[in-house]
């Protein structure tokens, strides 16, 4: 293996079935079937929906099971000449850094179609609604399997627009503020990230986009910016540590880190839920992937400089987000907090470049997915029922709906870290791996974790429990289809909470890699 | 000498065709008696496309040649004598579509527009001063006529006269620069021109040269309606007739880039300007320029309703972004006084990619901001509530235009801002590349603001009616070509990559 210990040794090349390709191709094709399906067909339309995220669904199963993770190198690697004046290719592939997310994508995406069934009674309908949901995977597993920089940059500004007619069309009341303060905050991130992009590409001799080759450049020090006017000295900082702060501008927005996260709550709340599951389950995963892939990657020295910012960025997240979903009174809104806390764990366990940190990191991305994807999932339900999300609204709902109380209570225990479930794992190991470098950002952290303990048992105390209001007496409990999309879920969060290496081991080996260069 | 004279006609053959077909227009205007003009339009877009056949044909020929002594015909005039056909092919086709056209005596319009077209064909292909300033003139005062030309429309009139007052005194002050320049070069070639500047910029007449270049620069921004000197730009779009803003915004300023990069290869770089302790200069002028006129036209564009005001001041932010590239060619020079920049990409490379984006986008945004006031009446942002719904294929070909627009990617857009952000970094110009960064920003949310109001917004009024008929369909399937080729370009752009390569010396 060469020093730098990236390989671009094509592993598992999948007996020339471009597998990756197929996991956004066919998407594309299913919007464009959608495309010619007439507008009045929704069962059609939503069937091809189904089929169209499956099939991806499928192949990440495949992927999955075929994975071969004692191997570092980026597998099922499919790389072709794409514009060869800019050197920029066509390049793909997966390692233990994308597996798990690629399967959550898939696997929340199917899950959206299901969730979002009953979408064509509202305003727009349904073929409108699907394409631009297909647009949406192809975007997100765009970004997951690009190792050409060019085209990791294309996956991830058109995931913007489905995104923003998803929000406007089909949101809530403060839709229309909702879907333009995201695509607006997104897009300072992104333009920041062309700039660093651009530049990097100009620094990197020979001029290239290659992410794989750049990590190289970065991890052998040639990335810095030395050969520049004035030694790559701009208004007193290094020209990659410049960099570096760009990119991880572009990605925090995305994650979102304090203090750029006021477009989350609003996204949130205000987007349908197929369409809230996943910006809390792989949009924010998104910005953390990012991080790792790019900042981490190709910045190890950069990252080090910057590392006890980004423990305090992580605490804050932590503690500030938990305090503020103890305040909220909407259900949905609350998830929303505790996802910006959540998130937190995510820094800070990186931040440390401890082996248990950044296996908590990992795992905690993978687990928050589940979970916040199956909360968003339950505020929906109850939402399509009472048509509102007032938490002190409910009451005794425990004894109507037995079915969805006992997702409800997978589901928050997962988050908020129980023992036995997934949750407690990732945090716990985040914590455990930042304790050894920042001892006193964890033990205030730790105060997040009580917060978030307490105002979720709330929730389940003021929704669940106490006499029932009797405007819900008649609430039907959680149907077929609900259940159907709740239940993988739950039975992740069930999982991995008891047999977590089923991931660890597929990860581990990219993630030592990449903390070989940062400890 | 004569038998010399046809020869060299046959390199200006597509000027050729272009007077016939105003002659054409303004006949058939007379036979037809002012009755059915479509018949011109359509003699017109004929005649168009055989101007584009012929474009293409010496395109193939290849070689530079020069004609008369004064037109030069190279790889480049021809590049942007096929911006500028295209350009003009759509919005004839436009202007045969266009509501408020469908009226008696209407086919000067086309003869106008074909005498314009025919100033910019000469303006890109000549290397002789004078004949630079008569083929300048006539594009100048075509467009002001064109964009009077809803005479009983107080708007119009208000448009054509501004247009003429700014134009005429931009005019003056770039005429003035050329005068002076002659006066002390004692030649009308550019070249030579050039070889004085280069000889004596450091002498005596240093002053006066640099005086004259910035009148000069002075009139070429107006043609570009860059800040300050945009005034005409917002009233003038607004008020002219759809088609001639279409024509304005996207042949006109064409031909305005084109001029510039000419006069600037013609006098800096073949007249081996030793410019090294003066490009640094002028870059940071033009890259100070172009940052205030993207911001100014993209904060401005903000509060505006009126979709041609609107485009009007987006096409000025444009400009802004079309500069930084001009700025990135002043700070290349600067390096080792030739143009490729260290990328082995030229900066002027980003410019005229830039200016094809910009043709192919605008086209299609004024496309369907014309189509909706042909089928609904409506122009204005408010207005558009809930359009979407009604016709979902033009706005959703809008939003592929915005998108372009403001420089997202799978569009063509997209690919042209980063080749003009490649160019000034690679120059060293960060804070350039931020300002223009920041500035798509700001663009999207006014271009989004359209799509809002397309798509999320209810209709107020239920039930207007679809004016216009099965006809617009063909309207449509113009604005299908335009859009896939903005998505096409953004995803494979290899093919304008080569072609502009080509053009460039």
């Amino acid at each position: 293996m060469d020093p730098t210990g990236i390989s671009q040794v094509a592993v598992g090349t999948g007996d020339g079935i471009p597998f990756l390709t197929l996991l956004f191709l066919v998407p594309v094709l299913g919007m464009l079937v959608t495309l010619f399906i007439p507008k009045d067909k929704n069962e059609v339309i939503k069937t091809v929906a189904a089929i169209a995220t499956g099939i991806p669904l499928l192949i990440a199963c495949y992927l999955w099971i075929n994975f071969d993770y004692s191997n570092t190198a980026m597998h099922w690697v499919e790389k072709v000449s794409w514009i060869k004046s800019f050197n920029i290719e066509y390049h793909v592939g997966i390692d233990g850094l994308s597996i798990p997310l690629v399967f959550l994508t898939c696997l929340l995406l199917f899950i959206a179609v299901f969730s979002s069934w009953n979408i064509d009674k509202l305003k727009g309908g349904a073929k409108g609604y699907f394409m631009l949901l297909l647009l949406l995977e192809v975007g997100i597993v765009g970004v997951f399997i690009s190792l050409d920089f060019f085209l990791f940059y294309v996956f991830w500004e058109i995931m913007l627009l489905p995104m923003y007619f998803l929000i406007g069309i089909w949101g809530g009341p403060r839709r229309e503020y909702a879907a333009i303060k995201f695509f607006l905050y997104t897009l300072v991130g992104s333009v920041l990230m062309l700039v660093a992009m651009i530049a990097l590409y100009l620094t990197a001799e020979p001029h290239t986009f290659n992410i794989l080759t750049l990590t190289e450049l970065g991890r052998n020090g040639q990335l810095s910016g030395d050969n520049l006017v004035n030694g790559g000295l701009l208004l007193g900082m290094q020209f990659s540590k410049w960099i570096w702060m760009f990119f991880f501008i572009g990605f925090a927005i995305k994650v979102p880190v304090f203090p750029f996260h006021t477009w989350l709550p609003d996204a949130h709340v205000e987007a349908p839920t197929a369409i809230s599951v996943i910006l809390a389950g792989i949009l924010l995963k998104l910005g953390a992937y990012g991080i790792f892939r790019i900042n981490f990657g190709i910045f190890p020295e950069a990252t080090r400089y910057f590392a006890d910012f980004l423990a305090v960025l992580g605490m804050i997240n932590i503690v500030y987000g938990a305090l503020v979903a103890m305040a909220q009174t909407d259900f949905k809104k609350l998830v929303a907090y505790s996802s910006v806390s959540h998130m937190g764990y995510v820094l800070l366990g990186a931040a440390a470049f401890t082996d248990a940190g950044m296996i908590g990191a990992n795992l905690q991305l993978f687990n928050h997915g589940t979970s916040s994807a199956m909360l968003f999932l339950l505020v929906g339900v109850i939402y399509d029922r009472a048509h509102h999300r007032d938490i002190n609204g409910f009451g005794g709902l425990a004894s109507r709906m037995p079915r969805y109380m006992g997702f409800a209570i997978v589901g928050i225990f997962a988050s908020l870290g129980l023992p036995g479930l997934a949750g407690f794992v990732s945090e716990a190991l985040c914590l455990l791996g930042a304790w050894e470098v920042y001892p006193l950002l964890t033990v205030i952290s730790l105060s997040g974790l009580i917060v978030t303990a307490a105002f979720f048992l709330w929730t389940i105390q003021r929704i669940f429990l106490g006499p029932l209001n009797e405007k819900y007496k008649d609430m039907p409990d959680a149907d077929g289809r609900e259940i159907f999309c709740l239940v993988p879920l739950a039975f992740l969060c069930v999982l991995l909470g008891v047999f977590p290496y089923l991931l660890i081991d597929w990860m581990w080996p990219s993630l030592q890699n990449l903390l070989s260069f940062l400890q | 000498m004569l038998a010399e004279y046809l020869n060299d006609l046959h390199y200006i053959w597509p000027e050729v065709v272009l007077t016939v077909g105003i002659l054409l227009a303004l006949f058939s205007d007379l036979i037809l008696g002012g009755k059915d003009q479509k018949i011109t339009g359509i003699i017109s877009l004929l005649c168009t496309a055989l101007v584009l056949y012929f474009v293409l044909r010496l395109r193939a020929e290849g070689g530079s040649h020069d004609v008369f002594g004064i037109v030069v015909v190279d790889p480049f005039a021809l590049l942007f004598k096929l911006i500028a056909g295209i350009g003009l092919l759509v919005v004839v086709f436009y202007a045969v579509f266009f509501r408020e056209f469908d009226r008696d005596g209407i086919g000067e319009f086309y003869a106008m527009i074909l005498s314009s077209t025919l100033g910019i064909f000469f303006l890109v292909s000549t290397d002789n001063l004078l004949f630079l300033f008569l083929a300048l003139e006539m594009l100048s005062i075509t467009s002001y006529v064109l964009a009077g030309f809803l005479k009983g429309q107080q708007r119009s009139s208000e448009a054509a006269l501004k247009y003429v007052v700014y134009g005429a005194l931009s005019s003056g002050v770039m005429v003035f620069g050329f005068s002076i320049l002659f006066g002390m070069a004692g030649s009308l070639n550019l070249s030579e021109m050039g070889a004085f500047v280069a000889a004596h910029i450091g002498g005596e007449f240093g002053a006066a040269i640099t005086v004259s270049l910035v009148m000069i620069l002075v009139g070429f921004c107006f043609k570009i309606a860059a800040f300050p000197f945009h005034f005409w730009c917002p009233d003038v779009y607004e008020g002219a007739p759809t088609p001639v803003t279409t024509f304005l915004a996207v042949c006109s300023k064409t031909a305005g880039f084109g001029l510039i990069l000419r006069f600037m290869n013609d006098v800096f770089i073949s007249g081996g300007m030793p410019v090294a302790e003066w490009g640094g200069e002028v870059a940071l002028l033009l890259g100070v320029m172009a940052a205030a006129t993207m911001t100014y036209g993209n904060i401005t564009a903000i509060k505006q309703d009126n979709l041609k005001r609107l485009l009007a001041y987006s096409s000025i932010a444009h400009a802004g972004y079309l500069l930084m590239g001009v700025a990135a060619f002043f700070a290349a020079i600067k390096g080792d006084g030739r143009y490729a920049s260290t990328t082995g990409m030229g900066t002027v490379d980003a410019v005229v990619f830039y200016l094809i984006a910009y043709l192919l986008m605008n086209l299609g945004a004024f496309g369907v901001v014309m189509y909706l006031a042909n089928r609904y009446g409506r122009e204005t942002v408010e207005d558009y509530r809930g359009l979407g719904w009604k016709a979902p294929y033009a706005c959703s070909f809008m939003v592929i235009f915005l998108l372009s627009l403001t420089g997202l990617p799978p569009t063509v857009g997209f690919i042209g801002k980063m080749k003009l952000f490649v160019a000034v970094i690679d120059q060293g110009m960060y804070w350039l590349a931020l300002v223009a960064a920041l500035n798509s920003v700001v663009a999207l949310f006014y271009y989004f603001r359209i799509a809002k109001y397309l798509f999320f917004k209810d209709a107020v009024t239920e039930g207007i009616e679809a004016r216009g008929g099965r006809i617009q369909g063909l309207f449509v399937c113009m604005l299908c070509v335009l859009g896939l080729a903005t998505l096409y370009y953004g995803i494979y752009w290899g093919p304008i990559d080569e072609a502009v390569r080509a053009a460039l010396p």
